[in-house]
């Protein structure tokens, strides 16, 4: 914000200035001087009419005629370029926005449900390692032999063995479920016998 | 003495009722639809899962996936609940379905349950790799490829290319019809009302096949298997049969060729059957080791699973 330092003093200067008028009936004679008298017209009107008249040629109209046609044909032009590429554009939006739609995949809708259910017993851990020292002094046995048939039901026991691993591991991990139970019964059946025939070859 | 049976009888009733016991059982249910065009796959990875596979008109794959714990104890089951991960994305033209449990080697106090329904066009290849549990798959008719280990396999109404490989899960299957391999280990192999072009490789399992008409070849290499095809018409198919330290069986009204006899000394019998009309025929060719073949009528009752 300007703030005037010397406020009084400069009032009373502007104060002490002289003043003037100008003299009576001056603007009136320039008032008169500005509107134009009849001669000055006349005169006026004369020396248009000396002045000399040209025609041009032809061509001149008719280029004059082809540019000015040019310039609208190229101004269509443009407007209906720019009507395209807004209708295009348009097209292209909405095939994107169509297709977005279609191909929008929304995340998984995940619920919880709750029951109660009746069972005879639940979850009973059973010891399915009971028999494994039997098992293990077998294995003691077979790693002094090098017999081809026995070797091959080795192989055999192996595979059950691990069968018998990959199920208590389930069992572990996924609970006493029937179904994994009866599936460890059928492998134990399994490797018993096998057991009994590498004990009768023995 | 009816009193004392009418008291022994209740008795054993209420100590009946008191062993039974009631389980909570919490279920988060994920379902997810993803939009279907040619080219993708499914791929589902289950661990301990049912998978069931079926076939719609729309152009969409539909997947509910339940996953359940059941304990006495309701927080338990909660907790144990989200044990269990699940994946269910599009990566490029693959789907993947899978679901894996967090801490597996840790003792989980609930009985864990994972169930898959896949829903989706006929022509959508399909993989399935199960490691425990069950796969149910139907009306497929492009690709399938499924590795299961320690899981029954059932296929109803499929065709094309199927490729099934199984270590201690059986296969049970009905009307296939397709160019079919099949690597069996300690799987029993049931298949009914077949057609197409079959290789089928077997170790320490029970194969049952009943062809159609529309079978092609069928090729069967096992060992210490039974093998047991099932077949009335003696006139379309012809046969290698080779026993190795076993047997073959057949029925009377077909006439035997024996190529190979020798079971004192190598222990093969090998025999061969013609068709008695034309010159061109699909071959059905066994050949087990430490296992019998056995051609059998379809018994009046049917076939049994």
């Amino acid at each position: 914000m300007l703030y005037e330092h010397n406020k009084d003093k400069l009032q009373e200067a502007l104060q002490q200035m002289r003043t003037f008028s100008p003299p009576d009936g001056l603007w009136d004679k320039i008032s008169e001087g500005l509107e134009d008298s009849e001669e000055d017209q006349q005169v006026l009107n004369d020396a248009v009419d000396r002045l000399p008249a040209y025609t041009p040629p032809v061509g001149v109209w008719n280029r004059l005629t082809r540019v000015l046609d040019q310039d609208a044909d190229q101004r269509q032009l443009r407007v209906v370029r720019r009507r395209q590429v807004l209708g295009w554009a348009a097209v292209v939006a909405l095939l994107i926005s169509a297709t977005a739609w279609l191909w929008y995949e929304p995340g998984p809708k995940v619920s919880l449900q709750y029951a109660q259910e009746t069972v005879q017993e639940f979850s009973v851990i059973q010891d399915w390692n009971l028999e494994e020292p039997t098992f293990a002094k077998l294995e003691e046995v077979l790693a002094g032999m090098n017999d081809p048939a026995i070797n091959k039901l080795r192989l055999e026991y192996e595979e059950l063995n691990t069968a018998h691993q990959d199920v208590e591991a389930m069992l572990v991990s996924y609970g006493q479920d029937p179904q994994l139970i009866r599936q460890m019964a059928d492998i134990e059946r399994e490797r018993t016998d096998i057991y009994r025939q590498i004990i009768e070859q023995i | 003495m009816r009193y004392s049976l009418l008291i022994g009888f209740l008795l054993a009733f209420a100590v009946q009722l008191s062993a039974q016991e009631v389980v909570q059982v919490v279920t988060k249910i994920i379902e997810k639809t993803f939009n279907y065009q040619d080219g993708y796959e499914v791929n589902v990875e289950g661990q301990k899962a049912e998978i069931f596979v079926e076939t719609w008109d729309k152009r969409e794959i539909g997947l509910r996936l339940e996953i359940s714990a059941k304990h006495p104890d309701k927080a338990t089951a909660e907790t144990d609940l989200e044990t269990v991960n699940f994946v269910a994305e599009r990566i490029r033209n693959k789907v993947y379905l899978r679901n894996y449990r967090f801490g597996g080697g840790e003792q989980t106090e609930s009985i864990l349950t994972v169930v898959y329904y896949i829903t989706l066009p006929e022509d959508c290849p399909v993989y399935v790799k199960n490691y425990f549990g069950a796969a149910n798959i139907s009306n497929l008719t492009n690709r399938l490829r499924i590795f299961g280990e320690y899981s029954q396999i059932d296929i109803d109404n499929v065709k094309g290319l199927l490729d099934i490989r199984t270590r201690f899960g059986d296969i049970i299957g009905e009307k296939i019809d397709g160019n079919v391999t099949i690597n069996a280990r300690r799987s029993d192999v049931t298949l009914y009302e077949i057609a197409g072009n079959y290789q089928i490789n077997a170790q320490y399992g029970i194969l049952k096949l009943a062809p159609t008409a529309g079978l092609l070849g069928l090729d069967i290499s096992a060992e210490k298997s039974e093998v047991f095809l099932y077949g009335d018409n003696a006139d379309l198919f012809g046969y290698t049969l080779t026993a190795t330290h076993g047997k073959v069986d057949a029925p009377d009204n077909l006439r035997l060729l024996a190529l190979e006899d020798t079971p004192e000394v190598q222990k093969v019998q090998k025999v061969q059957i013609k068709p008695r009309r034309g010159e061109t025929h699909p071959m059905i060719t066994v050949s087990v080791t430490f296992g019998d073949v056995h051609l059998e009528k379809v018994p009046p009752e049917g076939l049994q699973y």
